[in-house]
């Protein structure tokens, strides 16, 4: 497993901070947000782009995409996932987000609506394309089996990890890297949401009697799963 | 700075190990890859504030004396149409 979240960089200290009964929301004010209202959001605090990308990586990567990356490389590396010449042909790379690269979108149509430059920045559709994550993350690992996104609102991770375990059990992979991704807290996508109406007043209480709506965060949560018959081999 | 001087300080900045530019290198002989070329006509772009409508083929396989011409044409029309508005 792998993950990057408002609890931390890692499996470990998302744990660590979950089984200690700590969330990770904050009041925070967004970037750009005219009012410079705070809003209770889950950035993923301690992410720094820099501590895990080269300046060249970046290029091609919106923060989507890159923690993404961070957790795919935790969850490969913690799995022991086998990827040589003859594996990576059968590992598929399925990760959810609905998205996108929203910092990207937000950027480019800045640059275009609001500053009036008449020309974008070449990377701006490999960076914002909702498959972006998974498309990178295939390129980091030399994965060629089936690459993909699912996008299906706030269920899209889930059902990354099961269509991946379904072409595994139909014996179309032996391995997947699954999961999901989303970092969309621009000022215009929590704006986005506020207009809906479903921002919770205090704080994330799903199922509570009490409850008054979601809160926004970010993070990525990723899997390998492997069939058990490469499992049995002994490598993962 | 001139427009040749210019370009010549972008180009120097992307092109790595290959051999000084003289007026009749061609784009292509500079081992920009494709992805870092892009960036390279945007560089260009975004400094002359110009739209270069060649595509990366055409743009590849022209020399960096054409490649001037090309970006001072643009930057003189622009002036032009400026003065006349």
């Amino acid at each position: 497993m792998g993950c990057v979240s408002a609890l931390g960089i890692g499996v470990e200290a998302f744990w660590r901070e979950l089984t200690a009964g700590r969330h990770g929301f904050r009041p925070h004010v967004p970037e750009q947000a005219a009012d410079q209202a705070e809003r209770l959001l889950a950035h993923a605090w301690d992410y720094r782009s820099a501590d895990h990308f080269s300046d060249d990586d970046l290029r091609m990567l919106d923060r989507n995409a890159q923690i993404a990356i961070v957790a795919c490389r935790e969850a490969v590396s913690s799995a022991g996932l086998p990827l040589g010449p003859d594996t990576v042909r059968r590992t598929a790379v399925v990760i959810g987000t609905t998205i996108g690269g929203m910092s990207t979108l937000d950027e480019s149509f800045y640059r275009l609506y609001g500053e009036r430059k008449d020309r974008l920045h070449p990377f701006t559709v490999p960076r914002l394309i909702t498959n972006a994550a998974a498309s990178h993350a295939a390129i980091q690992f030399g994965v060629t089996g089936p690459v993909m996104a699912i996008a299906s609102a706030c269920s899209s991770a889930n059902n990354a990890v099961g269509e991946a375990l379904w072409m595994i059990r139909a014996g179309r992979i032996d391995a997947a890297i699954a999961g999901g991704t989303e970092a969309c807290l621009t000022f215009g996508c929590i704006r986005a949401w506020e207009a809906l109406r479903v921002v919770a007043r205090d704080c994330c209480r799903p199922f509570s009697a009490g409850r008054s709506g979601l809160v926004l965060g970010e993070a990525a949560g990723i899997v390998v799963l492997v069939g058990i018959w490469l499992a049995r081999r002994g490598s993962t | 700075m001139n427009v040749e001087q210019e370009l010549r300080a972008i180009l120097d900045k992307w092109k790595k190990d290959a051999p000084a530019i003289q007026p009749s290198t061609k784009l292509a002989d500079l081992e920009i890859d494709s992805v870092d070329f892009v960036e390279v006509m945007f560089e260009i772009e975004e400094r002359f504030d110009i739209q270069m409508s060649q595509d990366n083929d055409q743009a590849q396989s022209a020399s960096f004396a054409d490649l001037c011409a090309w970006i001072e044409e643009q930057v003189s029309a622009k002036s032009s149409k400026k003065a006349k508005s």
